[in-house]
């Protein structure tokens, strides 16, 4: 434990024991420790009332302990317990007054192992004022706009004095109620406090729980770990922002290649005229060079409102079977409560991969074809394309989406965190 | 007396190619181009539903057109 240079003491004026005097010109109180005597600072150490012995809530800082805040040099000269009770729950909290020759007084406050560092505010906020009632009666969670940076609201806390010991630039009394509507922003809290003799406006933030406990000397393995509090900081990975722009970046080439290998076909080698389907089956020749890429084959037919299905076999230069395979085309219209509508297509395609360069042979046929109503001919011809060269734009699709994920999964881990901060908020839309 | 501020943090994004940021673009350059191998020369696209030539020679239907539940 660290102690303040210089201390001066006294001797409690109701019991005797010594006590530290630490909280320079403005303490108004000190409270034995030992008696529980409220001595009047200002009046020799008059005695004012006696609260008697209580237990001490828990805390791991102590009155004499010293921490510094933003190069500010601060003491510990007292400690309130505090308590909220609220439909059968109770939360219990310790906030400790600090003491700096050269920044007058503030509070440390030790909850679920973290801890905080408030301030009275200089300068208001906008509004400078929120009350209970104001939020009750608010549609939308209050804001206020202080330090460039916009506070919404969190919660309102209600707190009951519930232990004292140390010196105070006030006067608390056990019992005491303090009404406080609390608003956050990114990294602070701003509490509009209310008791019935006095109105505040406070700033909060949370101070790094290692370099705190460093510089108070307490051994971090000696007291519970932190629980997550609302200004618990967002901790980006490292690099976290090239990361996410260099995803990103990738997501839209990959995306832009995508729509080109969409776009761009192989080169036909072999585009036939209007087959009719009552002359098939047909057997028809052609040249393949690539065998590297794929081999797209098109039927288009004019099948209406009807169902065709062709055969294919394609041979190889060898004059081995290649590939066998089935599409079927089928297209339908309608007029339905007087919308027009359309269903199927008269398209149909496959790709393989041929083994050799050379001629291969295809042979089409008309496997079965249906009308669907009436007796009309389902399909009279047929045409047939075959491209070689063909890419295909799956790959790039997957590609796209693994590097969105990727972006994304960054971007949902920071709303993860924000939302977690928000989670204890007692703001409902009601 | 004002509180001292802290000194702005130093920016985590710097200006300098860290090692991490070479290898993780060689990553990303390195997963774009097998997209792109993968998408020009059509691997694992051939379609379904067609038989090939070892399945033709095998003898199996191999979902060709014996096998007509691929309709597009």
């Amino acid at each position: 434990m660290t102690g303040a240079a210089g201390l001066s003491s006294i001797n409690c004026t109701q019991c005797g024991a010594g006590l530290s005097v630490l909280g320079g010109g403005r303490v108004l109180s000190h409270i034995c420790g030992y008696c529980g005597a409220v001595l009047d600072a200002q009046d020799n150490y008059k005695i004012l009332t006696s609260i008697g012995k209580r237990d001490n809530p828990y805390s791991p800082v102590k009155i004499g302990m010293t921490l510094s805040v933003d190069g500010a040099e601060f003491t510990v000269i007292g400690t309130l317990g505090m308590v909220e009770r609220y439909r059968g729950q109770v939360w219990r909290w310790t906030e400790h007054q600090l003491f700096s020759a050269t920044h007058g007084y503030a509070w440390l406050s030790y909850e679920e192992g973290n801890f905080v560092f408030t301030r009275k505010l200089r300068r208001m906020p906008n509004p400078s004022w929120i009350t209970l009632k104001t939020v009750n009666n608010a549609d939308t969670p209050p804001r206020a706009w202080y330090g460039r940076k916009y506070y919404r609201y969190y919660e309102t806390v209600e707190k009951e004095l519930d232990f004292i010991e140390g010196e105070f630039n006030w006067v608390p009394e056990l019992g005491a109620k303090t009404t406080s509507v609390t608003l956050m922003s990114s990294d602070a809290m701003l509490s509009y406090s209310q008791t019935p003799t006095e109105r505040e406006v406070e700033r909060s933030t949370l101070l790094d729980r290692a370099a705190t406990l460093a510089d108070l000397g307490i051994d971090p393995n000696a007291i519970p770990g932190a629980k997550h509090h609302p200004l618990t900081p967002f901790r980006p990975f490292a690099h976290e922002g090239f990361v996410r722009t260099t995803l990103l970046g990738f997501a839209a080439a990959s995306l832009l290649l995508a729509m080109t290998f969409a776009v761009i076909g192989g080169s036909t080698v072999l585009r036939t005229d209007r087959l009719a389907v009552d002359r098939l089956p047909q057997s028809i020749p052609f040249e393949l060079s690539n065998t590297a890429q794929l081999v797209r084959v098109d039927l288009q037919s004019d099948v209406n409102n009807a169902y065709a299905l062709f055969s294919t076999e394609i041979t190889g230069p060898d004059g081995q079977p290649l590939v066998a395979a089935a599409r079927a085309t089928q297209f339908y219209t309608g007029v339905e409560g007087g919308e027009r509508w359309r269903e199927g297509s008269r398209n149909a395609r496959y790709l393989f991969r041929a083994e050799a360069p050379g001629v291969h042979e295809i042979t089409l046929d008309l496997e079965e074809a249906e009308s669907w109503r009436g007796s009309h001919v389902p399909v009279r011809e047929v045409t047939l394309r075959i491209r070689e060269g063909q890419p295909t734009y799956f790959w790039m699709v997957i590609a796209t989406v693994g590097f969105i994920l990727g972006a994304g999964a960054l971007v949902a881990r920071r709303a993860v965190h924000e939302k977690r901060r928000w989670m204890g908020s007692d703001w409902t839309d009601e | 007396m004002r509180v001292k501020r802290k000194a702005p943090q130093k920016r985590e994004e710097t200006d300098t190619m860290s090692p991490f940021r070479l290898a993780f673009l060689a990553g990303c350059t390195v997963a774009l181009l097998g997209a792109v191998y993968l998408s020009y020369y059509g691997v694992g696209r051939e379609s379904s539903g067609i038989a090939t030539a070892a399945s033709i020679r095998a003898g199996s239907p191999g979902g060709g057109y014996n096998s007509l539940g691929r309709i597009k």
